[in-house]
């Protein structure tokens, strides 16, 4: 069974995204900080899909961040970055380069699920 | 009372206000001492007192430059008032030495009032120039009706080539002060359009997480409610037409970004 890690700063979307996953049975573990993700360390990286969005606050560790930490871990599944902005931000650019989809709120619950579902069968 | 600094003036009222003033304290400087050694050279004159009066304008202008509020308009006026008379006092000068027999020529006197008045004249063209001609023709109704013959080779035509010169140079003074107060136009433009892109650009990224958050919950509550089909597809088609709105939002903002100057 797939098992997501969402990582979101906005508690709104995070709790609806898990819920949404829920529904398809697909267990999720929900975050919304940098530290949340290492503070659920086996379960984050026993996960197959991490959704995370790219910006998680000023001042804050962004997405970024919490995708090298994956890296450095040795995060075997595969990482997406969420975002909400439209064009450019230092941010962004950063995780462009890092060879890692983006893709722009809102996305379909129907893109949630074939990321989960591609996962799933990989 | 109370002045008004020039911290917030505009560039073009600085520079109206420092090309009267300039004007004001040479005639109030020149015109006191050209007073003084007429008065010893010839005693007290028509001349002597038509320099006097001279000052006195000036200062008038250049108090009027410094208790008024900061205009182009309020330099124009004060810029009139230092530079009218010297074609009065130029007038005075050439009868009264030619009524005493004392010969002098005069043209280089002309020559320098029209060049100060090309390079110091504040905003308005027209008044300046109207002087500018009329300096010329003096020199010439003087030469040809009242018989009042220069010294100098040349003159009085030396004198008019010098008014065209100066006609020219007010002309491209008053071109150049368009050209610069379109180009501030332009970027205040400009500018306004780049905030405007900045905003659009804002609201799309900030609706954008609450519209995610719909569009989840419309796909949960169809799942869990089937009875709610039509609200949740009620629903779905909000998130699409926002979603529509938001897309608008971004090529409005980059289209701002292109938008030509």
């Amino acid at each position: 069974m797939p098992r997501v890690l969402i990582c979101d700063d906005d508690p709104d979307i995070a709790e609806v995204m898990g819920e949404f996953f829920q529904d398809h049975g697909i267990d999720c573990v929900t975050t919304h900080s940098f530290d949340e993700v290492v503070a659920h360390r086996t379960e984050s990286l026993g996960c197959s899909l991490a959704i995370l969005d790219v910006n998680l606050g000023f001042g804050q560790p962004s997405g970024v961040d919490v995708f090298r930490w994956l890296q450095r871990e040795h995060f075997a599944g595969s990482v997406v970055f969420l975002t909400g902005h439209a064009v450019t931000s230092s941010l962004l650019d950063g995780a462009r380069t890092l060879g890692v989809p983006i893709l722009s709120k809102p996305i379909e619950g129907e893109t949630l699920l074939r990321l989960a579902d591609a996962e799933a069968s990989a | 009372m109370t002045r008004i600094t020039t911290a917030t003036t505009a560039p073009e009222v600085i520079e109206a206000r420092r090309g009267a003033a300039t004007a004001a304290i040479i005639a109030m400087l020149g015109q006191t001492t050209l007073a003084v050694v007429d008065d010893r050279a010839l005693g007290f004159s028509a001349l002597v007192a038509a320099r006097i009066a001279h000052v006195a304008l000036a200062s008038i202008a250049l108090a009027l430059l410094w208790l008024r509020p900061p205009s182009v308009r309020g330099a124009d006026v004060s810029f009139a008032l230092a530079a009218i008379p010297f074609q009065l006092v130029l007038l005075v000068s050439e009868l009264e030495f030619h009524a005493r027999g004392d010969v002098r020529d005069h043209g280089s006197w002309y020559q320098l009032t029209m060049l100060g008045i090309a390079t110091l004249a504040p905003a308005d063209p027209m008044l300046p120039a109207f002087l500018v001609v009329t300096l010329g023709v003096q020199r010439v109704v003087l030469r040809y009706l009242l018989g009042v013959v220069p010294l100098a080779p040349g003159e009085p035509w030396l004198t008019l080539i010098f008014a065209a010169v100066a006609v020219g140079m007010l002309v491209s003074r008053a071109r150049r002060r368009e050209f610069v107060a379109n180009a501030a136009r332009v970027a205040a433009h400009a500018a306004a359009l780049e905030r405007v892109a900045r905003l659009l650009l804002l609201v799309r990224d900030r609706a954008n997480s609450p519209l995610q958050t719909v569009a989840l919950g419309a796909a949960i509550m169809r799942r869990r409610c089937p009875d709610q089909q039509r609200v949740a597809s009620a629903m779905d088609r909000a998130v699409r037409r926002l979603r529509k709105l938001s897309k608008a939002l971004q090529r409005a903002s980059r289209s701002f970004e292109r938008a030509p100057l």
